[in-house]
């Protein structure tokens, strides 16, 4: 079989060229492509666009391949069936495809014929227009400066601007420097300043005196110059671990950049929020106190790693001696139960429980009855300070007079005499000056008040002028008598002092001094009030329910806080970490850290 | 099957293309991957004072690796428009670009230590977020939109697209000849009215609504049944060049949104970049400035 294909040209006045083919085969191929049979120079024809099967001399088959279409009659079909004398209107792209008759050298003729303008390919400008994102978005250069600027003006030149223009003389007027100021400073802010120094974030500079150097301890000094460092420098150096690798690496950095170590700002980290400047985590004091025995051997100090295991028993401060010139005190571990000397007789559990203290209540008025209810707690006698933190010093007249009353006389117009506590000296004055008194009130007045003169008997005046003459002698001899009384082994003072002497050389007797600790542990804080919320009573603590003399230490051991405080908090766990209890610039006079040599000693008077 | 088609359709064929995600066997997932759990893990186990943020020793290294690998992330434009052989290749680059860059998430939040606030590190730290998040989306449209958009185009460049919309239009108007002067005015709109482009919001949910063509061939499907006997067969014609036109306008314009789609996130992910890097300056800078 053989095909024949004649391109069809029309020229200018009417001319037609025709360009014959003959393909002796019974197919032939049309596509844009230069190996198709019929090469169809345009682009809206595919690249193998279509095939054309020549069946019998009147009918032929065409079909398109796979992603192409032949429009016949103007429907776009995949493949069909065409005769001769069926005449369809056959496309491929702008070419119309006619069949045509058989001649001698053929068995089928195809006429070929551009019937639509080429499309012009080198077109571009349009595409360009359509397929970009004109209109769409900005140019991406455009808007990069843009932001790029935007950014750079309000993050860094703004808030430079502010810098170099509080740097200079301070101005009467406000100006916009003063409204971009605090946008400068919101803008450059890295977190929120703590509590105590929120005052200070208007003003940067206020502690960044120097730019590109860290805040120097000066500055923090300018405020805090009352602060007490820890413990003295060398000892510092001295009690701190060896550096590790990191820690050296890291200091060598430090040195080359000239940044320095050891400042306010090692522990105290700024703008973290209100309460953020102060270190809460245990590690940086565990970090010197878990082997702090092994480097720094003028240490007392027990190794500390936590406080739910590895922190030792509480100490407290022991007075051994009461005595005023020899004072023994010293801080002696619980474990080893030690003894107290105060110089007072007072038991606890007498006070707490006994029968006597009971009836004794009864026998009191009103007032004291109110205050007291029908028998004593511990708060009767011990109160809490105004800050909450401490019991306030027992003194003799506000917490005890009421039962141990040391009235001794009550006048005619019912003034009570009361006896001063605290010296044994002035007990004899104030009795000396009453009975002196006395003595004196008897010389001046003549007669009793509401008798006459002439009403007294011979044998009055007589008893009168005898008493009169005897009236300093009596008022000595009543004055030794009361002393005698008071201080003897039944006497009123006896109940709760000793008598060191019986005064029997000297006509005084001397007393046991009293001395009442008044911080047991100096070294750590601890609020009662804290510990009073809820249902915690001071006996949960305190066991003074079965301590029978004065010498027991009533202090809880370190387990009976273990109860209820661990290293991290959990469902029946109180977090604590050193600084719960402990300071470590701590700025009072009760409990400078590791400066004890320093510490002023301070205990209540208790005997007064 | 042609050599061209064999090209287009790889599903079909058993050589496997590697595309810049799987590039040698996900290297650069597996190092982001590692570097990521790394940081994590440093990040939990590691003991700094007072708390984690951007000033402890870790809080810098993690923000001088940030900083140095946001800059190395940026170069990729540079990178793109030298174009060199070998091992360093730009599937190479790009795919560590994306790998690396989704690793700053982890890096960067890190860095903050979770502290955020109104200033010009959380304003960095937010940038480069919406850096990568844009990122994300340029990824998810590189990888599925070049196999949707030449199955759209059908083997077609853009260019013969818009030459067979301008070779309908000229059939139309041959086509249009025999009618009335009312049916030739709405084949006359559907030729010159017809808007190829659509505006932005239309392009990328790729409706067709409002197209000068759709609406004539609706008006012209309306009047054919009463038209007059004549004018039957051609109104038919019109109306069938009339649903090509529509079916390759479809097709022009999905090709539209396609190119749109992957360009777009370009415009956000490019000038976020640098308004990112221009926020880390400020940020360091301001650090340092008041240390």
């Amino acid at each position: 079989m053989a095909i024949r294909v004649e391109f069809i040209r029309r020229r200018p006045g009417g001319r037609i060229t025709v360009r014959p083919t003959i393909y002796d085969k019974d197919n032939v191929t049309f596509g844009r492509a230069t190996d198709c049979d019929v090469h169809l120079p345009d682009l809206r024809v595919g690249l193998h666009h279509a095939r054309l099967i020549c069946r019998t001399p009147e009918k032929a088959r065409i079909e398109a391949s796979t992603d192409y279409r032949v429009r016949v009659d103007g429907a776009l079909i995949r493949r069909r069936d065409l005769s001769i004398d069926q005449d369809a209107d056959v496309r491929i792209g702008p070419y119309k495809i006619t069949l045509g008759p058989a001649d001698a050298d053929a068995d089928l003729l195809i006429e070929i014929e551009l019937v639509e303008a080429p499309t012009a390919v080198g077109e571009s400008g349009d595409e360009d227009e359509i397929f970009s994102m004109k209109g769409y978005a900005p140019d991406k250069r455009i808007s990069a400066w843009a932001v790029t600027v935007l950014v750079f003006t309000v993050f860094l030149a703004i808030p430079l601007i502010v810098y170099l223009d509080e740097s200079g003389e301070p101005r009467q007027q406000r100006s916009t420097i003063d409204y971009l100021s605090p946008i400068a400073n919101q803008n450059w802010l890295s977190g929120a300043l703590s509590s105590a120094h929120a005052n200070l974030g208007a003003n940067c500079r206020v502690c960044h005196e120097q730019t590109f150097v860290r805040v120097r301890d000066d500055v923090c000094l300018s405020c805090h110059s009352q602060t007490r460092n820890h413990a003295p420098a060398q000892s510092l150096v001295a009690a701190a671990p060896d550096k590790t690798t990191r820690e050296r690496w890291l200091s060598s950095l430090h040195n080359q950049l000239n940044i320095p170590e050891e400042r306010c700002g090692s522990c105290h980290f700024e703008h973290n929020g209100a309460n953020g400047v102060t270190p809460t985590s245990s590690s940086m004091c565990v970090e010197c106190h878990s082997s702090m025995d092994r480097r720094f051997d003028e240490t007392t100090l027990v190794n500390v790693i936590n406080f739910s295991h590895w922190h030792p028993e509480f100490k407290p401060r022991i007075i051994l001696d009461p005595q005023p010139d020899i004072l023994s005190v010293q801080r002696i571990s619980l474990v080893e139960h030690p003894k107290e000397n105060n110089g007072l007789k007072f038991p606890h559990d007498f006070h707490l429980k006994d029968k006597e203290v009971i009836r004794k209540l009864a026998t009191l008025g009103p007032v004291s009855q109110a205050r007291y209810g029908d028998k004593l707690d511990c708060a009767d006698c011990h109160q809490v300070d105004a800050a909450g933190a401490f019991i306030t010093p027992i003194e003799m007249e506000l917490h005890c007079g009421d039962c141990h009353s040391l009235a001794f006389v009550t006048e005619q117009n019912a003034n009570v005499r009361f006896l001063p506590h605290g010296d044994p000296e002035d007990v004899r004055a104030t009795l000396e000056d009453f009975y002196l008194a006395k003595a004196t009130e008897l010389l001046l007045g003549d007669r009793p008040s509401g008798v006459l003169e002439r009403q007294l008997s011979a044998e009055a005046r007589a008893r009168r002028a005898q008493s009169q003459s005897s009236a300093f002698v009596d008022a000595r001899t009543n004055t030794q008598n009361m002393i005698a009384r008071i201080f003897s082994k039944d006497g009123i003072c006896q109940k709760c002092h000793t008598t060191i002497d019986s005064g029997a050389n000297s006509g005084m007797p001397r007393m046991q001094p009293v001395k009442l600790t008044n911080r047991y542990l100096p070294k750590a804080q601890f609020s009662h009030a804290q510990h009073m919320a809820g249902n915690t009573d001071c006996v949960d603590c305190h066991r003074a329910e079965t301590s029978s003399h004065s010498s027991d230490v009533l202090m809880p051991s370190i387990t009976v806080c273990r109860t209820c405080h661990n290293d991290t908090s959990g469902t029946k766990a109180i977090a604590s970490d050193c600084l719960t209890c402990h300071s470590y610039h701590d700025d009072s006079n009760n409990a400078p850290l590791m400066t004890s040599t320093n510490a002023v000693v301070k205990f209540s008077d208790g005997a007064k | 099957m042609t050599a061209l088609d064999s090209h287009t359709q790889s599903s079909d064929t058993p050589i496997r293309h590697e595309g810049f995600l799987r590039h040698k066997r996900y290297r650069y997932l597996k190092a982001a991957v590692v570097i990521s759990i790394v940081s994590i893990i440093v990040y939990l186990f590691v003991d700094v004072e007072p708390r984690h943020n951007g000033g402890t020793w870790y809080g810098y290294t993690l923000g001088t690796i940030s900083t140095l690998l946001i800059v190395w992330l940026m170069l990729i434009g540079l990178r793109k428009r030298a174009i060199t052989p070998g091992h360093w290749n730009l599937k190479g680059w790009t795919s560590a670009h994306v790998y690396l860059g989704a690793s700053l998430l982890v890096l960067a939040t890190l860095h903050t230590g979770f502290q955020f606030g109104l200033n010009v590190h959380t304003l960095a730290y937010t940038l480069m977020v919406f850096v990568i998040i844009s990122g994300f989306y340029g990824v998810y449209f590189y990888a599925t939109t070049p196999r949707r958009m030449s199955d759209n185009r059908a083997q077609r460049s853009q260019a013969e697209l818009l030459t067979a919309i301008r070779s309908i239009d000229r059939q139309l108007r041959e086509a249009a000849q025999p009618l009335d002067p009312a049916y030739v005015r709405e084949v006359k709109r559907a030729i010159s009215k017809t808007k190829i482009r659509p505006g932005l919001f239309t392009s990328i949910s790729a409706t067709q609504k409002r197209c000068a063509t759709t609406h004539a061939l609706k008006r012209l499907r309306h009047a054919a049944p009463s038209a007059p006997e004549e004018m039957r067969r051609p109104l038919e014609d019109i109306m069938a060049i009339l649903e090509r036109k529509n079916a390759l306008l479809l097709r022009t314009r999905r090709h539209i949104r396609f190119t749109t789609l992957l360009r777009l996130w370009l415009h956000f992910h490019v000038p976020l970049a640098f308004a990112l890097l221009a926020a880390l300056v400020a940020h360091i800078v301001s650090v340092f400035f008041f240390w």
